[in-house]
């Protein structure tokens, strides 16, 4: 018998070459797309320029997969002139100085000639071409001026010296001007795969002024894991209840009926089911609101403000503690009970019912199933027969006896349906205008926000795994016969 | 001396006299069956002819917003149009996604089963690794990113569906396969010299067929929800031809105003197509494999 470590390692091995498959997925299938991703969000029109900065800013002027053109230009002539394209002949933009440090965007070979463009990042000080900046600020490209006059060397032409406020600016010169460090791993894809293994960086949203996925997320979360607990809660009890019942009168017509219930249950399409519901309590009867997580003047506080946390805490380890308090503060329902604030919590709950509902029946016609198939197994086994045979009433072994040692592949079974749970989250979400990450993906679609739908699909695919991984270890660790 | 076959009752009497043996499951599958044939020929006669719906889908028929009357059978929607007519005609952009998907996946995920399970080694690993990690993802996330990538038409649509369900065909084949080859009747045809394109073909397949039939039709069912469930966030397949999940997405506003039918009637067209390919595909599955039946 192997080790529950020794499973808990292999099983974890196992998980890294499936999710490295899902994000190499995902991040062909983004740059696949035919058109630019970046056009795709913007309105029409938006001058080139802007639509450089983001880029940039997004990583996408990378190459792919490996950087050979070179990633870091440094300056070793003392003044060098930076054109529009890669010719002499073009109006010239911007000037480098010797020892600037630039990031290359792109690169032209042909013959002889051997071009560089080059990024000036947000923040650093820059001459650029009068005539240009110009036209920058006609296409809202954000900038301070910082000095006008003559720049050193003796340029010919008008300079001003300025500073970018979103993005950078770009422009070509020859390749022999600048000393070129080359990482080949300075890629798109490695830089992505590296900001997400080191600072789980999702990526920035292009729409939201370059928001990082990974804080909108984090406030979207907690609204879904809410909303998935009370829909798996009311799924498991509702499935629970009927899957044993059919198993207890199998082949009657109670269980024809509950098989054609978890049938029916599937196949009626989520939201049209929390449509049906909106009609009937919220529009028909008026008991339940039927959209959002709470009323808007029933907001509750949070716990940071109702315990004056932010004047509390100071210092890096108290700013932790406040931003770690701020998650939890967005489950509303736990958030209401640690402050104590049992209106707001009367209204939450109110919110939380028929989002709750719908996504629950929706599962429990599954759950209803597999409680069914393994009652039945379990129900064939001897110790049930022994128990049978000592008298016990048929109910009883059904319920007591074979329910409570059929739990723990029926729970195991649930976790397992935690793909299809986040499936239906997303619908029910959209359907009751329940702010978590299923809303958030379905606005970031209708942006047409690439990055941060890329983002939340690997979020996604991040928290499949994680699940499937702890649901595993956990029923290795209660049934040793799967370890191996 | 009565020859057998002379004996046999049709086909179509024997299939009616099985009721008996299979009971309940009989006449589930052939409640499905009655719903897939309905669908399928309504949409295969509003292809032929446009008079098939009392008006026509896409055209302003009556004041916008009349609740069911006897002109109107399910009222008339925002712009006025006929829902009932809506519904007729909105079986096509559905039944055409559906199918395409569940063909397109089944050309893709039976033979790469099919292989992977026979051959095995690197291939196998290789394509089950890639298989599963599809496979672990919720589908419908899958095919929102999918589609919003690739955009609306059919085509599109279809693929986007098509590629949560290849895993799906992968899987029930290879499994099959890795197990009929070890049955006696392979082993037989191995010794007796038969090449494996022969074993693969002739031996292999024909046991693959059924349990791939079961799942075609689920996968129809679950095809025609998912496309509903894009229409329903807006990646619809053409906005301007009727599609009941893109007529749900557009009625859902009126539902404060308690314009109900709007909603209601899509969607339980959607529900009641869906169902008879879930009846059909399940009570074949139960009929096809007698093991499952009882414990």
């Amino acid at each position: 018998m192997r080790s529950l470590r020794a499973y808990v390692i292999t099983r974890f091995l196992l998980t890294i070459p499936m999710v490295l498959i899902l994000l190499i997925l995902v991040f062909i299938l983004l740059r696949v797309m035919p058109g630019d991703p970046i056009k795709a969000a913007m309105r029409p029109g938006v001058p080139k320029e802007y639509l450089d900065q983001i880029r940039h800013a997004q990583g996408l002027d990378r190459p792919l997969v490996l950087n050979l053109r070179g990633s870091w230009a440094t300056a070793v002539e003392p003044v060098i002139v930076l054109y529009e394209e890669h010719s002499t002949d073009s109006p010239p933009v911007m000037l480098a100085l010797e020892g600037n440090r630039f990031s290359i965007t792109d690169r032209y070979r042909e013959g002889d000639e051997d071009w560089v463009r080059i990024a000036v990042e947000e923040g650093v000080p820059v001459w650029v071409e009068k005539e240009k900046l110009r036209w920058l600020r006609q296409g809202e490209v954000h900038f301070s001026v910082l000095e006008e006059g003559t720049p050193p060397g003796n340029v010919p032409g008008e300079w001003v010296q300025v500073q970018f406020k979103q993005g950078g600016i770009e422009g070509w010169a020859p390749a022999d001007q600048f000393d070129i460090a080359v990482n080949p791993l300075d890629s798109q894809f490695f830089n992505y795969l590296w900001g997400l293994i080191t600072r789980f960086d999702l990526g920035r949203s292009i729409t939201l002024r370059g928001r990082p996925v990974a804080a909108d997320l984090a406030l979207k979360f907690p609204a879904t894991l809410e909303l998935s607990i009370f829909g798996m809660l009311i799924a498991g009890l509702v499935g629970v209840f009927t899957g044993a019942y059919a198993a207890y009168k199998r082949r009657s017509a109670a269980d024809y009926a509950l098989r054609i219930y978890s049938i029916v249950a599937y196949a009626v399409p989520i939201f049209w089911l929390g449509l049906m519901f909106q009609l009937i309590f919220g529009v028909g009867l008026k008991w339940l609101p039927v959209a959002d997580r709470v009323s808007t003047q029933l907001r509750p506080e949070t716990i940071v403000q109702v315990y004056n946390l932010q004047e509390v805490l100071t210092g890096p380890t108290g700013e932790r503690l406040i931003k770690i308090i701020e998650f939890f503060s967005n489950f509303y329902i736990l958030d209401c009970i640690v402050t104590g604030q049992w209106e707001s919590l009367l209204d939450v709950l109110k919110h939380l019912i028929l989002p709750s509902m719908t996504l629950g029946l929706y599962l429990s016609g599954i759950f209803t199933r597999l409680t069914r198939a393994n009652m039945l197994d379990v129900l064939q086994q001897d110790f049930v027969m022994a128990a049978r045979a000592r008298g016990i009433k048929e109910r009883i072994v059904v319920y007591k006896h074979a329910l409570m040692n059929a739990f723990i592949p029926i729970l195991t079974m649930f976790g397992l349906q935690f793909a299809l749970l986040l499936a239906g989250a997303v619908l029910t979400e959209t359907t009751f205008n329940w702010p978590g990450m299923g809303l958030f993906l379905v606005e970031r679609i209708t942006a047409r926000d690439f990055p941060a739908i890329q983002g939340t699909v690997v979020f996604f695919a991040l928290l499949v795994a994680l699940v499937s991984l702890i649901v595993d270890i956990i029923y290795a660790r209660v049934d040793p016969r799967v370890r191996y | 001396m009565v020859s057998i076959s002379e004996a046999q009752p049709s086909p179509l009497v024997r299939l009616w006299e099985s009721r008996k043996w299979y009971g309940a499951e009989w006449y589930m599958t052939a409640a499905g069956a009655f719903i897939v044939i309905f669908v399928v020929g309504m949409t295969i006669a509003s292809f032929l002819t446009p008079n098939l719906a009392p008006y026509d889908p896409e055209a302003r028929v009556a004041d916008p917003f009349l609740p069911p009357t006897s002109g109107h059978i399910f009222g008339t929607d925002q712009l006025g149009r006929d829902i009932f007519s809506r519904i007729i005609y909105g079986a096509q952009i559905v039944m055409q996604v559906a199918l395409l998907s569940a063909v397109l996946s089944l050309i893709i995920g039976v033979p790469l089963g099919l292989l992977s399970g026979f051959l095995g080694g690197r291939l196998d690993q290789v394509l089950s690794l890639i298989m599963d990690s599809i496979y672990s993802f919720p589908g419908l996330i899958l095919a929102i990113a999918l589609a919003a990538l690739l955009g609306s038409g059919v085509l599109n649509i279809s693929i986007a569906i098509a590629v949560v369900y290849i895993p799906i065909f992968f899987r029930l084949v290879r499994g099959q396969v890795l197990s009929i080859k070890q049955e006696l009747y392979v082993e037989a045809a191995r010794s007796i010299g038969a090449p494996g394109r022969v074993i693969l073909w002739k031996y292999i397949f024909p046991n693959v067929i059924p349990s791939v039939v079961v799942v075609f039709s689920l996968n129809i069912a679950d095809a025609i929800i998912t496309e509903a469930g894009l229409a329903f966030i807006g990646l619809g397949v053409d906005p301007s031809k009727p599609d009941w999940g893109y007529d749900i997405y557009r009625g859902r506003s009126e539902l404060v105003g308690g314009r109900w039918w709007l909603v209601t009637f899509p969607g339980l067209a959607i529900a009641t197509v869906a169902l008879g390919f879930s009846l059909f595909g399940e009570g074949l599955s139960e009929i096809l494999n007698p093991r499952l039946r009882e414990a």
